[in-house]
């Protein structure tokens, strides 16, 4: 027989568990909303830099077509070409994560950094959101690696090559099919951006 | 704290159950053991389950390569229809526990009870050999101890002549053209023969009484075909005869490698020698072999086509469909992946590569847009290779890239015939660059804008059907071209 301070201590620790098993749900679920709310804020909506703006040419990339349009958009740019790149390719990205957006890319994805070496080879290090929540498909891979390499191509004929690189790491696909791996050659995209548009 | 003498049980309770979870029978996967099955138009093997401690095969996945499957479970009963690529219908009915079934209306004996599992039917392997002839209307040959299955006249046999002197050379001699990988090692010459449906001679090991070439072992214990030459000095292999005929002979003094180990890649066109054996030299026909490649499998699932659809399913179904087009059209269609495997790109490219296609597709899906899109690789072309050379492995497909195209151009006007949309695109897509064959990637989207019906089994079949149609159009011209 158990005896009965023991039984009545049971079942108060049960009532008490239960109660913190309630609040830490509760708890979840705020956090969880605020997260999403965090998320959207935290667009790179806006280019950080003032002044006069520049033209600046974007190849946007359409799911419902799957085709690339290519647009004039006037920001403010910096004069620093990383920087610049930098921000053109932000202005893409935030084109994408925009309702209504014209083509599916991972919510959040953003530019952390943008290198040149010797003028012809850019290396652009996008955040984990590009890779990892980018919608999965040879075609939806492809119009984000074409729009992105035709609009740095665009506003710097210079570049021959573009590396993509994923919180500064090499990845082998973007989403498990458009390869990453070997540097894309810039020349190459001008027949799919003639074929996409 | 002392607990009520009820509540003492409950401990031991719980210690019995989880004994008798864990020793209660059910299928154990073994990821290491396959049965491997060498049928006239395909070669592919098929993971065993185990239960009560036999090995078990699931009937669909040894049927589907061959024909078209359709089971259903039904209580505790499995009824399966299978029609084969040649065209007949066969019924079967099993039952969960029993031993007994029945094909074509007739009463089957197997060899332990059937299973159900998830909706699919095991039958114990070692009754495969007996059972299978009833769906498939082929002699068969079923090697227990290495877990072979031949389907047909496929096996090849292997005679041995040693021929002693000065200049000593082991002639082996195939009854069928063999292609197999050739590596070397200090002291052997080992020959695997992957494809080819190679069985043992009546002596394993064969000991030629030459001080130079001093044997031969023949196992297939790993469901692979291996010879293994021994010799006292460097030993080479020469393809003689379109390939039925190897020679093994010492390597010349001055020119043996001096490396402690040195490994050949896969030989593709046996070089003509002279024949060793004086047996009547007949052209081999040109090989015209189709690789499909169904995209993703195993721990990479690819894209979501729904929330339950799973790309690396429906790319399966489709490649599938595309295998019975195929060999229904006399065309000869292998699948990369015969089940629900994890393959690495590379080993992608190196597998397609050793089996010298005249094709390589690999088949996507995605839930993106409507109808069908064909990549082909993205990089420059280069001049067709004219002489057997290697190729760096990230431009493998540049020579290769122009008759890529023209397949990837015939099948979309096939598609286009059957009001499909089609568009054909390069794409910076892997393993396309590392295929050393014309090789493209067709990416299947739904029909409209539900996505669930990229599922329709009348809409794959159109797609395979027309996919199949610009295949084989390109046929005689590239056969034309050799």
């Amino acid at each position: 027989m158990i005896p009965r301070h023991l039984t009545i201590m049971a079942a108060i620790l049960l009532v008490v568990a239960g109660i913190l098993g309630f609040y830490s749900f509760r708890l979840k679920h705020r956090a969880e909303r605020k997260q999403v709310k965090v998320a959207a804020d935290q667009l790179p909506v806006a280019p950080p830099v003032t002044g006069p703006t520049s033209a600046a040419t974007l190849y946007v990339a359409d799911d419902h077509t799957g085709l690339l349009t290519r647009t004039t958009v006037n920001i403010p740019l910096p004069a620093a070409s990383s920087e610049r790149t930098q921000q053109i390719l932000r202005n893409l990205l935030t084109l994408y994560q925009t309702s209504p957006s014209p083509h599916a890319i991972g919510e959040g994805a953003d530019v952390k950094n943008v290198y040149f070496v010797k003028d012809t080879l850019v290396v652009v290090d996008f955040n984990s959101a590009f890779a990892e929540k980018h919608p999965s498909g040879i075609l939806a891979e492809e119009l984000t690696v074409a729009s992105i390499v035709a609009t740095l191509r665009a506003n710097n004929p210079a570049i021959e090559k573009v590396k993509f690189l994923v919180e500064g790491k090499d990845r082998e696909t973007l989403a498990g099919h458009a390869d990453l791996q070997t540097p894309l050659d810039a020349a190459n995209f001008t027949q799919i951006v003639k074929d996409l548009q | 704290m002392k607990l009520r003498p009820q509540a003492q049980w409950i401990p031991l309770a719980l210690l019995a159950l989880c004994l008798a979870l864990w020793i209660a029978p059910g299928a154990h996967p073994q990821a290491e053991k396959h049965l491997t099955i060498f049928a006239p138009a395909t070669v592919y093997s098929v993971p065993l389950a185990s239960y009560d401690g036999q090995d078990y095969v699931g009937l669909a996945d040894v049927l589907e390569p061959l024909g078209n499957v359709e089971a259903r479970a039904d209580g505790k009963k499995w009824k399966l229809r299978f029609t084969f690529a040649g065209g007949h219908d066969v019924s079967a009915e099993f039952q969960e526990g029993k031993d007994k079934g029945k094909v074509r209306g007739q009463d089957v004996q197997l060899s332990g009870n059937f299973h159900l599992e998830n909706g699919r039917g095991y039958v114990p392997v070692h009754g495969i050999g007996t059972l299978l002839p009833l769906f498939a209307g082929l002699p068969t040959e079923f090697h227990d101890n290495s877990l072979r299955l031949l389907l047909g006249n496929v096996a090849i046999r292997l005679t041995q002549e040693m021929q002693k002197g000065a200049a000593p050379k082991l002639v082996l001699s195939f009854s069928a053209p063999v292609n197999p990988m050739v590596a070397t090692e200090p002291g052997k010459l080992r020959l695997t023969f992957r494809r080819e449906a190679l069985v043992g001679t009546a002596s394993e090991n064969v000991q030629t009484g030459d001080s130079t070439i001093t044997g031969t072992t023949f196992n297939d214990s790993t469901g692979t075909a291996q010879i293994t030459v021994a010799g006292t000095v460097p030993l080479s292999a020469a393809f003689a005869d379109g390939g039925k005929t190897i020679l093994i002979t010492p390597v010349p003094t001055a020119t043996a490698p001096t490396e402690a180990a040195k490994t050949v890649p896969p030989v593709a066109t046996p070089t003509p020698t002279t024949p060793a054996a004086p047996a009547p030299a007949t052209p081999a026909a040109p090989r015209f072999l189709v690789v499909i490649d169904p995209a993703h499998g195993g721990d990479e699932r690819g894209a979501a086509i729904t929330d339950t659809l799973k790309e690396k399913d429906v790319n399966f179904a489709i490649a599938r469909r595309l295998l019975h087009e195929l060999q229904n059209r006399g065309i000869n269609a292998a699948l990369l992946r015969t089940g629900d495997t994890t393959l690495g790109l590379d080993d992608r490219a190196i597998a397609t590569n050793s089996a010298h296609p005249a094709l390589y597709i690999c088949v996507h899906s995605a839930n993106l847009g409507t109808g069908a899109r064909i990549f082909t690789a993205l990089m420059p072309p280069s001049a067709p290779v004219t002489a057997r050379k290697f190729l760096p492995w990230s431009q493998a497909q540049a020579p290769y890239l122009d008759l890529s195209s023209q397949f990837a151009g015939s099948i979309s006007a096939e598609l286009g015939n059957r009001q499909i949309s089609v568009t054909a695109l390069p794409a910076p897509l892997r393993p396309l660059r590392n295929i050393a064959a014309p090789a493209i990637a067709i990416e299947i989207a739904p029909p409209d804008d539900d996505p669930d019906n990229i599922n329709d089994a009348d809409y794959q079949q159109n797609i395979a059907a027309a996919v199949a149609n610009g295949i084989a159009a390109m046929k005689p011209k590239l056969q034309g071209a050799k």
